[in-house]
């Protein structure tokens, strides 16, 4: 079998794929400055048996102030990072594991959680270390998407995606619409409000007002407390009154061209942002960093109000430890650190990763946070509210396959070769195919 | 096979005695061994175990593999994205080689000129687009045909020229990954054809000028038919690379092949289906359908040089 040589080696063909393609990852500057010591990870453990080196595989780097504390703090452990492209980095930890020689730690992200917490026996279930009794930290739901079928459990939350709407108060103004976020917010408690605001503002500029039609159906679908599957696991895909709805908005954004067609985590996403091609973006709250990183001179621009519907979630990760792994106790010990109030906060202020710990939803450092990029926006606040009445919805091994269908639909009447009714017949069919086998 | 065959036929005829010949007659295949050795590891090994796999629904971190026979195959014939894969594949194949050809073949012609000038330096600069790594050209030219900021749609505005979005149907995805494909392999091929016009007797372009040829005429009657042998393998290697398509279309559409599979190859699709979809027992069955189509493409290939040759 021809396995493309970019999959199993990332070596500067990748990081010229994450310079390039950059997708999902929130730091992708500290990736090439990572990439070097992509080559240096690749064997687990190390010689002597007083010195421990964990190897950690993922998407979005490590705080190095973080890691720098820990391994001050753990004389005998040095902590190494392997970051990919979004979708290499799992594809990467599949073979890997397939192969038995992952790493230390894995670094999964939610939208594939469900197709490695199947496979539940390839990692190294967490009890055995007491992983039990730190659940009641977490957000429940969460916490869940860690834990298989037969209770075991998998992976540790880091962080979850709450949302929220960015948008750019200089534009709003020239538009003649409110540029506060309590009334901006206030123009959409809905999604068809939403669209009706930029239906408004396409008329007074001409200009764009959302990125993709997608980005409203991603949005609005995890909203509800059902997507793709229902509680037994069956696929309800085509009759989830609430995917009908959403793609129906989604649809309806194109329609009324608001969409600028450009999506999430290509260069064009980033030039958009950085010219002002669209006023308004959905943001899970890792992607604030992209907005910083992909458009610094719109700093200051920006500001933030809540999302149609309030309540969001959109990404986020787990750790993992690969069965087998050595040093697992070692591993374990620097996840449950990390993981850990004090640090998911420090991570929240530097990289904008939401917690996944309710305790620190009322704390002050949280509430209180604003951010200085998007004009002091209470990000904090915002953030708290929107996953706080989160409702969690099952999720099935193959929702990122279903989603991917969904995603490329939408992305067929964005481009304008498809009608919204056609596309829709046509993702029936798509998904029908990949749920075979 | 043609290397010991024609070692042996001297040796059993005894040219260094009865002693030697028993060694002589087994130190070829010492020296052949190692290619065949890694040949076995890493060609014919995981080839076989691929065909095993496309025999089963196979799960990678699961330790079940169920045997469904030939039911892959089955749904790999009634799929509509295979068949696309397939039509696509031909198609950017066809738009890339064709006119790689034409441009090396005329390209080489000119550096054929004797009176040229700076001759090493032409020579290096064609390679320069092939020794390019491959993901940098892909992004470069992502950029060119940019739909918003792109060099392309920059001309096409100042023309007062609707923009294009190259990305997306598949006629101009097409187009945009056949132009990646002959930026890179066309001087390759001229240099090919370079070094097969030069081995060319001059003799007979001295007698086509007695007899009174043009210069079209001595290309097409003398040049042409002279590096005959030359063309056809370098169409055989451009089949095989042009069949394997898959940088090009992986980064300049997605790894599905863009929004409704404009730019989904063959190996696109195998790898999707792998490595996307997690379908191994799939993806291993269009490999091995891929490497039938290769093979009787080959054929064609080798047939056609054998008619050729003959007449």
């Amino acid at each position: 079998m021809k396995v493309p040589k970019l999959v199993r080696d990332p070596g500067p063909i990748q990081t010229a794929l994450d310079l390039g393609i950059s997708r999902r990852q929130a730091m992708s500057l500290a990736i090439t400055a990572l990439g070097g010591t992509a080559l240096a990870a690749c064997s687990p453990g190390s010689a002597s048996s007083s010195h421990v080196t964990l190897n950690m595989w993922g998407f979005a780097d490590l705080s190095k102030p973080l890691v720098r504390q820990y391994e001050r703090a753990h004389p005998g452990v040095t902590i190494q990072t392997k970051i990919s492209d979004y979708d290499a980095s799992h594809q990467t930890l599949l073979t890997a594991l397939a192969s038995g020689n992952g790493p230390n730690i894995a670094q999964i992200a939610i939208d594939y959680m469900g197709e490695f917490v199947a496979h539940a026996p390839a990692f190294t279930d967490l009890r055995k270390f007491g992983a039990s009794s730190l659940k009641s930290k977490y957000l429940a739901w969460r916490w869940n998407g860690g834990v298989a079928p037969d209770g075991s459990i998998v992976g540790i939350p880091t962080d979850v995606g709450g949302m929220a709407i960015a948008y750019r108060t200089d534009l709003f103004k020239k538009a003649g619409l409110p540029t506060d976020p309590a009334a901006v917010g206030a123009l959409w408690p809905t999604w068809e409000d939403y669209i009706n605001v930029g239906k408004k503002y396409v008329a007074a500029t001409g200009k764009k007002f959302i990125d993709s039609g997608k980005a409203v159906f991603r949005a609005e679908s995890n909203q509800g407390d059902l997507k793709y599957m229902n509680a037994g696991g069956k696929p309800i895909h085509d009759t989830n009154p609430r995917i009908r709805k959403s793609w129906h908005d989604g649809v309806a954004a194109i329609d009324a061209r608001l969409s600028a067609n450009v999506a999430t985590f290509t260069p064009q996403w980033d030039a958009a942002v950085a010219n002002g091609t669209v006023a308004t973006l959905i943001v899970p709250a890792w992607m604030l960093a992209q907005i910083e990183q992909q458009a610094p001179r719109t700093k200051g621009k920006w500001n933030i109000a809540v999302l149609p519907g309030k309540i969001g979630n959109d990404g986020g990760s787990f750790l993992a430890i690969p069965k087998n792994a050595p040093h697992a106790k070692e591993a374990y010990d620097f996840i449950k650190w990390l993981e850990a109030p004090t640090q998911q906060l420090a991570l929240f202020k530097e990289n904008n990763t939401f917690p996944t710990i309710p305790a620190l939803y009322t704390d002050p450092a949280v509430t209180h946070l604003t951010n200085p990029f998007f004009s002091n926006a209470p990000v904090g606040k915002i953030y708290v509210e929107s996953v706080q009445g989160m409702r969690p919805h099952p999720i099935g091994a193959k929702d990122r396959i279903i989603e991917n269908q969904f995603e490329n639909g939408l992305g067929r009447v964005d481009q304008g070769s498809q009608s919204g009714a056609s596309s829709w017949t046509q993702v029936m069919s798509d998904v029908k195919r990949e749920l075979q086998g | 096979m043609t290397t010991s065959l024609t070692w042996r036929a001297p040796a059993t005829r005894g040219r260094n005695g009865r002693v030697s010949s028993v060694w002589e007659r087994f130190t070829p295949y010492i020296y052949i061994a190692p290619f065949f050795l890694l040949f076995l590891a890493f060609g014919l090994g995981p080839l076989l175990f691929t065909g095993w796999v496309s025999l089963h629904d196979w799960q990678l971190l699961g330790d079940t593999h169920r045997y469904v026979g030939l039911q892959n195959y089955g749904e790999m014939f009634n799929d509509p994205r295979f068949w696309k894969a397939l039509r696509n594949t031909l198609a950017i194949f066809i738009l890339s080689t064709v006119p790689c050809m034409g441009l090396a073949l005329g390209l080489a012609s000119m550096l054929n000129n004797r009176t040229l000038r700076a001759k090493t330096f032409w020579r290096m600069a064609l390679l320069v687009p092939n020794v390019t790594p491959l993901v940098t050209v892909t992004l470069v030219f992502t950029s060119i045909f940019g739909r918003d900021y792109g060099p392309v749609t920059w001309i096409l505005r100042s023309l007062h020229l609707p923009v294009i979005d190259w990305g997306a149907s598949a006629m101009t995805t097409q187009i945009v990954i056949a132009i990646m494909v002959i930026w890179r392999w066309t001087g390759y091929n001229t240099l090919i054809y370079l070094a097969a016009m030069q081995a060319v007797p001059s003799a007979m372009y001295d007698c086509a000028e007695i007899d009174g040829a043009g210069r079209w005429t001595t290309f097409t009657q003398v040049t042409l038919p002279m590096i005959r042998p030359t063309i056809l393998f370098t169409v055989v290697t451009s089949t095989v690379g042009g069949l394997q398509i898959f940088t090009e279309p992986l980064l300049f559409t997605s790894p599905t092949g863009g929004n409704n599979g404009q730019g989904l190859t063959v190996t696109l699709l195998l790898y999707g289906q792998a490595f996307n979809s997690f379908k191994f027992g799939y993806a291993s069955a269009i490999a091995i359908a891929l490497l039938f189509i290769i093979l009787v493409l080959s054929l064609v290939n080798f047939a056609v040089a054998r008619l050729i040759r003959s007449s």
